[in-house]
């Protein structure tokens, strides 16, 4: 069933997150670096870096995996006039991404894959760039994760994966037996996250070359700063739509925010279907 | 009528030989790779990456480390190939 895929966290009503989330309703890690003051702007520099890393000029064929409220999908569907598949076991988040896109005018440039990812047929070299933002936490087995998303990548064609991962190897034992991960686990579903050098080594074993690696943690410590400023602003509201949420995710926030650099760092790779890797200098941002 | 798999064969057949220095005769679709003159794991590499790039294709990484025959090549540039059509 995939209701009992979907993590109860994520699955919930959209008016929550249009609470607190950006306009666009990304819920992963904005983009502070390239001088955004704002939550918007962040979201926004965020998504026109992925798609330079992808390479993308528009009218491309993209996946785009852990669809979330589908920031990625419509901005690369109305902004940059791509075609889209996203994937995510939400059927609540596939309808509501599908009612936006027909609001925007976009729906012929979209389709929604409602199942986790390994379970959906796609057909092999069909994309000219794959986004994961945020959502390999969420699969097991990296290696064969990113084996998957290579098959489906054209030849030369380009991936983005942005993931969470412990500091070191040590930070990793230490603390991923500890109550506050499996707390995660209650919240989120499976959630684990790796070391970079465990992603690094599943991205060599996946025969995927690396072509940047993006430090985003002082990106995404900003950003959930952001985020609990608005949860705070709205917490009676939120506390009408579902009660508890505010408390609980504000208390995931909070350990999420302090392990920041300590324990914890977030990544962003990109990486070529390709041997010799990319012939030009890494894309730049839009 | 000529197949595109002959004329694949011919074209590895004289990257085979000019990497190995020898005649194109000698370099037969049964030949095993490393039976022919000369041979290296090094050599052989070269060749595949020379066929790579005269094809604009890239292998598969499992099906060149399997390759054992000159038939194998040919088989790989006509798997990449069919991999691109779609």
């Amino acid at each position: 069933m995939i209701e009992a895929v979907t993590n109860r966290h994520y699955d919930q009503s959209p008016k929550l997150f249009e609470m607190f989330l950006d306009q666009r309703m990304k819920y992963t890690s904005g983009l502070y670096a390239t001088g955004a003051a704002s939550l918007d702007e962040a979201q926004e520099a965020k998504l026109r870096f992925v798609a330079g890393l992808l390479g993308l000029r528009g009218g491309e064929r993209v996946l785009d995996i852990g669809s979330g409220w589908g920031s990625m999908v419509l901005f690369l569907a109305l902004e940059l006039g791509c075609d889209v598949v996203g994937v995510t076991p939400s059927p609540q988040q596939a309808a509501f991404i599908v009612a936006r896109a027909t609001a925007a005018g976009v729906a012929n440039r979209v389709r929604m894959e409602v199942a986790p990812f390994q379970q959906v047929a796609l057909p092999e070299r069909s994309f000219d760039a794959v986004s994961a933002i945020g959502v390999l936490e969420h699969f097991p087995d990296h290696v064969e994760t990113l084996k998957a998303i290579r098959r489906l990548l054209k030849q030369r064609g380009r991936l983005y994966v942005s993931s969470s991962c412990y500091r070191s190897a040590a930070d990793k034992a230490e603390y991923e037996p500890r109550p506050a991960s499996e707390h995660a686990v209650e919240v989120f579903g499976y959630t684990a996250m790796p070391t970079l050098s465990n992603l690094i080594q599943s991205f060599e074993d996946a025969g995927l070359g690396i072509s940047s690696i993006t430090d985003l943690t002082a990106d995404y410590r900003r950003t959930i700063e952001a985020w609990q400023e608005r949860i705070a602003a709205r917490w009676t509201e939120l506390e009408l739509v579902q009660p508890g949420f505010a408390e609980e995710t504000n208390r995931y926030f909070d350990t999420a925010n302090a392990s920041w650099g300590y324990t914890a760092k977030h990544y962003a790779l990109s990486a070529i279907n390709s041997r010799m890797g990319e012939l030009r200098l890494p894309g730049r941002v839009l | 009528m000529s197949l595109p798999s002959d004329a694949i064969l011919q074209t590895v057949r004289d990257n085979l030989a000019r990497e190995l220095e020898i005649a194109a005769d000698e370099v037969l679709e049964t030949s095993r790779l490393d039976d022919l003159p000369r041979a290296d794991s090094v050599r052989l590499l070269r060749v595949v990456s020379r066929l790579e790039r005269e094809y604009g294709l890239e292998f598969d990484d499992d099906q060149i480390r399997d390759a054992e025959t000159v038939a194998d090549l040919v088989a790989l540039v006509l798997a990449a190939q069919q991999a691109v059509v779609r």
